[in-house]
C-alpha cells in the first residue's frame, strides 16, 4: 500500500518533555489508530504534523511532497478534529460553517447538510450550547464535507456515548471505503481501535515504540498465566512485561510457543490491544 | 478569502462591534461639542486609534479565551498566514469606515471641518500604522495577557500629536509641508504602508514560529 504520510525525524524539545526523531508512515486505504498513554507525544505529534507547533527538525511528506512547500494544498486534503473545544462558543453552526467553509477548495455543501441531518445538528444552534459529544460530531461533519483525503484527527471518542463512537466507527468505515483515503487517529480508548484500525502506531515518552499491523500484533503477543513456581529467569525473559499476585503470575509475551516449548501448563490468552500498550509502556518504565 | 476572517472577528466581538461604531462615530462630534480645541485632525486619529484599540482588546480577549478556534483556523488552507493578514486587513478597515463617517460629519458640522482632508487622513494614517504597527508584533511576541496593558499608552498617541504640533518646525519645512502638500500627503501614506508592510512581515515571522497550543 502506497504511504499517504511519511514522518521522519521528527523532533520538538519543550523544558519536560520531547518528540525523539519521530518517524511513521500512513498507508493509503487504512484506518491508523495512534495509542499512548496521556503525555505520551501523541497531540505534540499531531500538533507538529499541521504545523501548530513549530518543530525542531524532521521531515513531513504528503504523497511524496514536502508539506512545508505547499503547506495550503496539504491542508486543503485534509480533514481536521481536534479534542474538544476548538470552536467559538458564541457562533452558531452556521455561522462557523460560514467561517471555515470558504477556505476549502472542494467544499461539499450537500455532503455536508446530509452529515448535520445525520447527527441531529441545527443550523442555527449555538455551539456553547451543544455538549462535548454534539460539538465533537459537528467537527466531524466539518472535516468529512470537503473530499479530505487524509482525516487527522486527536483524541475524537473521547466524550462520545457507546452508540454515537459505533456511529463513528461506520462513518470512519464508510469515509475510506471508496478508496485513497486514509484516516489517522489518536485515543488512549484501545476498544474502539479493536473495532476500527487497520494499522497502530504506538508513542510512549516521545518515541515511537512500534508500527505494525493490528491483526499482526494481536496474533504475535498472548497473555501469559501460571502459577509463580513457573516464574524462572528463562520465562521472564520471554515476557515484554509481568505482573504477580497470590494468584500467581499474569504476563504479555510475543514468544508463546517458545513459553509453551518449555511450560506447558501455563495458559495463553488472546492478548487485547490495551495488553499490548500496557505492557510497552510498564516495560520502558 | 480575507472576508470569513475578518467577518469572524467582528461576530466574535459582536456586543462590542456597536460601541465601537459608536465611538468612531460619536467622539469625533463630541470633541467638537465639548472641546473644540481638540477638533479636527485630532479628534479623527483619537476614533481610529480608540476603535483600533477597542476592538484589538476584545478580539484578542476572545482569541486567548479559544486558543484551539485559532489552531483549528491554522489547520485549515487559510494556515497561519492568512490569520495575521486578516488582523492587518481589520484595522485598515477600521482607518477606511473612520474617515469616511468623519468626512460624512464634516459636512454637517463646520467646527469639524478640515483645511486638507487628504493630508490630515494621511497623517492619521501613517499614526495609526506607527502605533498598531510596532504594538502588534510584540503582541503577537508575548501574548494578549503581557502585553494589554501597553496596548494603553496608544491613546496617548493623539496627545502626543497635538504636543508636537505646538513644536516649532523649521520654516523652510513648514513652507514645504504648506506648499507641496500632494507630496506631503503621498509621503505620509507612503511611509504609513511600508510600516504596514514590514509590521505585517514582523508578525508573520513571530507567528509562523510561535506553538499554538
Amino acid at each position: 500500500m502506497a504511504a499517504i504520510l511519511e514522518v521522519s525525524g521528527l523532533k520538538k524539545s519543550y523544558k519536560n518533555f520531547e518528540l525523539k526523531n519521530v518517524s511513521f508512515s500512513i498507508a493509503e486505504d487504512c484506518i491508523t489508530g495512534f495509542i499512548g498513554v496521556n503525555g505520551a507525544g501523541k497531540t505534540t505529534t499531531i500538533h507538529a504534523l499541521l504545523n501548530l507547533i513549530c518543530r525542531d527538525g524532521g521531515v513531513i511528506k504528503f504523497r511524496g511532497k514536502d508539506i512545508s512547500a505547499d503547506e495550503k494544498t496539504f491542508k486543503d486534503k485534509i480533514g481536521v478534529v481536534f479534542d474538544s473545544g476548538c470552536f467559538y462558543d458564541e457562533l452558531t453552526i452556521k455561522d462557523m460553517t460560514a467561517l471555515l467553509a470558504p477556505a476549502y477548495s472542494e467544499w461539499d455543501n450537500h455532503t455536508y447538510k446530509q452529515y448535520l441531518e445525520m447527527f441531529s445538528l441545527k443550523q442555527e444552534q449555538i455551539i456553547g450550547t451543544l455538549s462535548k459529544g454534539m460539538k465533537m460530531k459537528y467537527a466531524l461533519a466539518l472535516a468529512l464535507s470537503h473530499n479530505a483525503e487524509l482525516l487527522i484527527m486527536d483524541e475524537p471518542t473521547s466524550g462520545l456515548d457507546p452508540l454515537m463512537r459505533e456511529q463513528f466507527i461506520n462513518i470512519l468505515k464508510a469515509y475510506i471505503e471508496p478508496g485513497g483515503r486514509s484516516v489517522f487517529y489518536s485515543t488512549h480508548n484501545t476498544t474502539d481501535l479493536d473495532k476500527s484500525a487497520d494499522m497502530l502506531i504506538m508513542i510512549n515518552a516521545g518515541t515511537i515504540l512500534f508500527e505494525e499491523e493490528k491483526d499482526f500484533l494481536l496474533d504475535k503477543f498472548r497473555v501469559v498465566k501460571g502459577d509463580v513456581k513457573y516464574l524462572s529467569p528463562d520465562i521472564k525473559s520471554l515476557m515484554l512485561h509481568f505482573d504477580i499476585s497470590k494468584y500467581g503470575f499474569t504476563g504479555i509475551t510475543d514468544k508463546a510457543p517458545k513459553i509453551r516449548e518449555i511450560y506447558p501448563d501455563v495458559v495463553f490468552e488472546r492478548a487485547s490491544i490495551e495488553d499490548i500498550m500496557l505492557a510497552y509502556v510498564k516495560e520502558s518504565e | 478569502m480575507l472576508i470569513p476572517l475578518i467577518k469572524k472577528d467582528l461576530m466574535i466581538v459582536k456586543a462590542y462591534s456597536l460601541g465601537v461604531v459608536a465611538i468612531a462615530a460619536g467622539l469625533p462630534l463630541l470633541l467638537a461639542w465639548r472641546q473644540p480645541q481638540m477638533g479636527g485632525m485630532i479628534s479623527l486619529l483619537m476614533a481610529v486609534l480608540i476603535s483600533s484599540v477597542a476592538f484589538n482588546l476584545a478580539i484578542s480577549e476572545k482569541e486567548n479565551q479559544y486558543p484551539k478556534a485559532t489552531a483549528l483556523l491554522s489547520s485549515t488552507p487559510y494556515t497561519k498566514g492568512k490569520v495575521v493578514i486578516s488582523k492587518y486587513a481589520l484595522y485598515i478597515i477600521i482607518y477606511l469606515v473612520c474617515c469616511v463617517v468623519y468626512w460624512g460629519e464634516m459636512q454637517l458640522v463646520p467646527d469639524l471641518k478640515l483645511e486638507n482632508f487628504a493630508q490630515a487622513t494621511a497623517l492619521v494614517f501613517l499614526v495609526q500604522a506607527l502605533g498598531l504597527g510596532i504594538f502588534l508584533p510584540i503582541q503577537y511576541k508575548f501574548g494578549y495577557e503581557k502585553t494589554k496593558f501597553v496596548c494603553f499608552l496608544l491613546f496617548l498617541s493623539p496627545v502626543i500629536i497635538d504636543i508636537t504640533k505646538r513644536v516649532s518646525f523649521p520654516a523652510q519645512l513648514v513652507s514645504l509641508m504648506q506648499s507641496n502638500t500632494i507630496m506631503v500627503t503621498a509621503i505620509w501614506n507612503g511611509f504609513g504602508i511600508c510600516v504596514w508592510f514590514i509590521s505585517f512581515a514582523i508578525s508573520k515571522k513571530i507567528f509562523d514560529k510561535k506553538d499554538l497550543i
